[in-house]
């Protein structure tokens, strides 16, 4: 049996008397996708920014690959080592070109050579089809073009696990499909990912399984065919037949 | 004094005083400048203190600009050159007087200029890179300190060129800087034009800076950068 690659237990977050998360548990193994869905408010990007320590949490536990987070504790610098994150508006560093922005990390904190990051960010480029692109600084390129370039910018660190909060939510129309061609790439490779979207699309064909949020409770999960087709719970079948 | 304003050889009398005029412009531009080294020191230090979240620093910091953005500079100098002496055992000359007033002046606004610096890189930058496991040091260096240059270089250089004007006022402690020659030669062939020159010295000094920021700034701009801020 592996070990479990994400360990959210009884996780709470709350805001003053607000519960963002209420008691949330679940897992997720090495090489699975999970695809959360649910209304805006509903805590999902909160919990994504749970597991990689840029928020707190009131009470519960996370462990990433065997790690367990505490926001400031010393261990956190290695889990945001292990999970990548991509934003809904990329954030990549607008002062630096496609490939710098890649290089970073890798060179600053892996304290890699310039030749093995410049290496390793050419590779990263071609990997997410931007080999033209390496010069070209993020306010050159289309929204899903920037995107592309945050996940590249996330895998040069070699994480184990990729959080993905929205990152189709701010692109045109007609650069989501690149995005998520290179996700559902990631995916097949066996990428551990836990993506947060709207895309039911993706969820059905690339999610090994659906969790459904809402009031920062896990309303419903299970395999992609089963929660999409045949919801149980009313406010998911609400919810999807809003998206649809 | 009838005889200062008279046009008639004005400029032949200040003649043989240009190359002091000029060596006072060179003392001007070194205190200027040197207070302009100090002020970054003190503005790069006060002003990450200013931006960080750690509240009895920060409100320290908030009384020292206040405090000495709204105090005229002549009683800083006054406070640095008289006040001191009498309340501590310390003695300066008019150019460590002069040197320390500016710096503690030109630092104040250097503070806010760095604070505005990094107040204008967004949140998501620093997200985006923690999230990388860049941490706080690497972060200000490699992602928020170039973008902050954008904000607070035109602004320093703003502030250099106060510094250069600013230092005029020392020349009331005695420090014998552009202006104090000026006088000094004025007092000595009674004519405005010493004055004159100085004027024009001071102008193209600030003149020179202000065009040299204008590049400067223009070298640190880089490809459509709202796009990306998101």
């Amino acid at each position: 049996m592996t070990a479990e690659m994400l360990t959210i237990d009884s996780v709470v977050k709350r805001y003053g008397a607000r519960a963002v998360l209420n008691g949330i548990s679940f897992r997720v193994m090495p090489g699975e996708v999970l695809v959360i869905l649910g209304p805006s408010g509903g805590g999902k990007s909160t919990l994504l920014r749970c597991i990689n320590g840029l928020e707190d949490f009131s009470s519960g536990r996370i462990v990433v690959d065997g790690l367990t987070v505490h926001p400031h504790g010393a261990d956190i610098w290695e889990v945001r080592k292990r999970a990548g994150m991509i934003f809904q508006h990329f954030n990549l560093f607008p002062h630096l070109t496609a490939r710098q922005n890649i290089e970073l990390a890798p060179r600053v904190v892996l304290r890699l050579s310039p030749a093995e990051s410049r290496e390793r960010a050419e590779a990263l480029l071609a990997r997410v089809g931007l080999s033209d692109f390496g010069r070209q600084y993020p306010g050159q390129l289309s929204g899903g073009q920037q995107q592309r370039v945050a996940i590249a910018r996330a895998l040069a660190m070699q994480p184990k696990l990729m959080l993905f909060d929205e990152p189709t939510s701010a692109l045109d129309p007609e650069t989501v499909g690149e995005v998520l061609a290179v996700m559902k790439e990631l995916a097949t490779g066996g990428m551990t990912m836990i993506v947060v979207t709207h895309e039911l699309n993706f969820a059905k064909e690339v999610g090994d399984r659906i969790m459904f949020m809402d009031a920062g409770v896990v309303v419903e999960e299970g395999p992609p065919g089963e929660l999409l087709s045949r919801p149980q719970n009313p406010r998911t079948r609400q919810f999807i037949q809003a998206v649809l | 004094m009838v005889r200062e304003v008279a046009g008639d050889g004005l400029m032949v009398a200040v003649a043989p005083y240009v190359g002091l005029l000029v060596r006072g412009a060179m003392i001007t531009l070194e205190v200027s400048a040197l207070a302009l080294a100090l002020s970054l020191v003190i503005g790069v230090v006060v002003g990450m203190v200013a931006t960080s979240r750690f509240r009895l620093p920060q409100a320290a910091a908030r009384v020292y600009v206040e405090l000495v953005r709204s105090v005229p500079l002549l009683v800083q100098l006054f406070f640095v050159y008289y006040g001191l002496p009498l309340m501590f055992r310390v003695n300066f000359s008019p150019y460590q007087a002069a040197t320390a007033a500016l710096s503690l002046y030109g630092g104040a606004y250097m503070v806010e200029a760095v604070r505005s610096g990094i107040q204008s890189v967004g949140r998501n930058q620093w997200e985006a890179a923690r999230a990388l496991g860049v941490g706080y040091w690497r972060t200000m260096a490699h992602v928020v300190a170039p973008q902050a240059i954008r904000v607070t270089l035109p602004a320093a250089v703003g502030i250099f060129i106060s510094l250069l004007k600013g230092s005029s006022v020392a020349s009331i402690i005695g420090f014998v800087e552009l202006l104090q020659t000026a006088v000094n030669i004025r007092n000595s062939i009674f004519s405005l034009s010493p004055l004159l020159v100085a004027g024009i010295l001071y102008f193209l000094m600030c003149y020179g800076l202000s065009r040299f920021g204008g590049r400067v700034e223009r070298r640190f701009r880089y490809g459509a950068v709202e796009a990306g801020r998101g």
